[in-house]
């Protein structure tokens, strides 16, 4: 019976219909809290990296505002739709006035692709925040961009310094080894072992940037 | 992505050799690399199976797994179509080579699982290449894959076994070439954008 | 043989990794740290342990035509079970297990280990080999994590121990490093485990 032209390919549908039924019974159950999770996680990002603005102007401290997500997220954070803007965008409202934007980015590591959110001034010049939301690097080498001292490098930094220029409004940066310290606000520290990942990083945000302040030039958000 | 397929098909052989520069397909490139004609055989099968699979994984991904919402399914179809392939060539090769097919023991079926295969598979998805980008990138891929096992080879019986020390000989000093081959490649980082 | 003859043979006489040379990628790429190698043994374990008892189970029906697809079959969705339950339950180890899931299915161990012992042998001493199997494929990684992580890093398991006196070698973050450590293990096992004469 083993031998037969018939049995393999029976059994094999058997064992593909078996195993996948299976894995779409676990797929379905899990589905839900799977992205609400990750709802949750990305929600919390967004909150996290305007959360310093929106602590000033409502005389709170940063860690009242994420704790009490998700009751602050709706009441601070708007998503934006503007017409032609491909990339999502919110800003923090407080008391009727906008306080921060934060814009999710997207770029091309080593291994895949990577996105992040970068929250701006409301004149869209300054990085206030950066926060990693999906990398594709290596463990331990490229993986390491979302660890703080990396992150915090992007805090607070003047990025847009020709903001009439067509070809880069952004601001030029020189990358110095992580054991260095740095001499100006014009290097950054790099990942050791991972400086493609690290590379992909600022070309990322300045690509992005360029692509928000081309918009925001002549229309609203 | 605007790169074009003839950028792709060089770049996968040098500046991000699949196996000196992403280390996929260690397993059978060190056990293989004994002979230079068994280490052949097995780059010229791997180089099939790559072109082969790869454009057949594209179609089922973007006109069966995506349309039908059942992307998740995406590991399981991609490598049992490559099992499904190398099953397939298998039983070519043990009619028609059977000296080759000997000489490859278990490292014809291993195929399945090298890790270069369903990568290349991986990457096409993730870096979204079009269709004759795919092919490019995995015609490319393989003949990176056998030309580092060729080097391998052609250094490993230039030589001397007996300077070797014992214990190092076969997979240990095979490594160190390997490692010392990875770390030349490391140089050609970043030359080419393919992503 | 009996199930000790087993678990030894493929915890140590058979060592995937330095006798059969196989699982050789991953272990070039989740050595640059100890927890990263802990988690990805502890997946490779599990998986060798339920698909090994799995293919062992329908052995006696599996045409032979078809064997390495079942095989591959039984793997790769043991895989992604273990992937979607963490996601759902323990998502924070999930995300530190994420880029591992594509390297598990592939590791030429489980592949190797299914052709090789458990489509040829009972059920329990499929078990058991699959237990073994993992356990000296787990050993070996912390070991080249261990060196890797403590020159590279300074810390064992995230923790610092070595001072800021210590200058990171980058070579140890890096994976050619893994070849090197890696034929080092292979000459010590060589020569003091199996003393191997010329």
């Amino acid at each position: 019976m083993k031998d037969s032209f018939l049995y393999p390919i029976v059994f094999m549908l058997i064992m593909v219909v078996l195993f996948t039924g299976i894995l779409a019974v676990m797929f379905r159950f899990s589905e839900e809290k799977i992205r609400t999770y990750e709802d949750d996680t990305y929600q919390k990002k967004i909150l996290s990296t305007m959360v310093t603005q929106i602590a000033e102007a409502t005389e709170q401290s940063p860690d009242e505002i994420i704790a009490a997500y998700p009751e602050s997220f709706e009441q601070y954070v708007q998503q934006l739709k503007p017409d032609g803007f491909e990339r999502k965008v919110y800003q923090a409202v407080v008391d009727s006035a906008v306080v921060a934007y934060c814009f999710e980015i997207k770029g091309n590591g080593l291994w895949g692709s990577m996105s992040a959110l970068v929250s701006t001034s409301t004149d869209f010049r300054t990085i206030l925040n950066f926060a990693i939301v999906n990398q594709q690097e290596t463990p331990g080498l490229g993986a390491r961009i979302e660890e703080d001292w990396f992150l915090s490098q992007f805090q607070n930094i003047v990025f847009v310094v020709n903001p009439e220029s067509t070809e880069d409004v952004t601001q030029s940066y020189e990358f110095i080894s992580e054991s260095q310290k740095p001499e100006n606000d014009r290097q950054l520290k790099r990942v050791t072992g991972a400086t493609i990942t690290s590379d992909s990083v600022i070309k990322m945000l300045r690509a992005e940037f360029n692509y928000i302040y081309d918009y925001v030039r002549s229309k609203e958000l | 992505m605007d790169i074009s397929a003839f950028v792709l098909f060089w770049a996968a052989i040098f500046t991000g050799n699949i196996l000196l520069t992403y280390f996929l397909g260690m397993c059978s490139y060190l056990s293989i690399s004994k002979e230079i004609e068994s280490a052949f055989g097995l780059g010229v099968a791997v180089i099939f199976v790559l072109i082969v699979t790869s454009a057949l994984n594209w179609l089922v991904y973007y006109y069966i797994l995506v349309p039908f919402h059942i992307v998740y399914l995406q590991y399981i179809v991609f490598i049992i179509v490559i099992a499904a392939f190398v099953q397939f060539l298998e039983l070519i090769i043990e009619r028609y080579t059977p000296a080759l097919y000997y000489s490859l023991g278990i490292f014809l079926p291993l195929i399945t699982v090298n890790c270069a295969i369903l990568g290349v598979g991986l990457f096409m998805i993730i870096r979204q290449y079009n269709f004759i980008q795919t092919v490019a990138f995995a015609a490319g891929s393989g003949i990176g894959w056998l030309m580092a096992i060729l080097m391998l080879a052609g250094i490993r019986r230039k030589l001397k076994e007996k300077m070797v020390p014992v214990g190092l000989r076969g997979a240990g000093i095979s490594l160190i070439i390997t490692g010392i081959m990875a770390l030349g490649f490391i140089g050609f980082s970043g030359i080419v954008q393919i992503q | 043989m009996t199930k000790k003859d087993i678990f030894i043979n493929a915890t140590f006489k058979d060592n995937s990794i330095w006798r059969q040379i196989l699982g050789i990628c991953s272990a070039l790429a989740v050595t640059n740290l100890m927890l990263n190698s802990l988690i990805m043994g502890l997946g490779v374990t599990f998986t060798l342990i339920m698909a090994n008892m799995t293919i062992s189970l329908i052995r006696n029906w599996t045409p032979r035509s078809v064997r390495m697809m079942v095989q591959v079959l039984i793997i790769a969705a043991y895989v992604i079970i273990v992937d979607i339950f963490l996601k759902a339950n323990m998502p924070l180890i999930s995300k530190q297990l994420g880029p591992y899931v594509g390297l598990i299915i592939t590791n030429c161990i489980l592949m190797g280990r299914a052709e090789a012992f458990a489509s040829k042998n009972k059920v329990f001493d499929s078990f058991v080999d699959g237990v073994g199997s993992g356990l000296g494929y787990t050993i070996v990684l912390l070991g080249i994590s261990f060196v890797r992580e403590l020159f590279g890093f300074g810390s064992f398991f995230g923790f610092k121990v070595l001072g800021s006196w210590w200058t990171n070698w980058s070579i140890m973050v890096m994976a050619p490093s893994a070849f090197f450590l890696l034929a080092m293990l292979i000459w010590g096992v060589n020569t003091y485990y199996y003393k191997v004469k010329a």
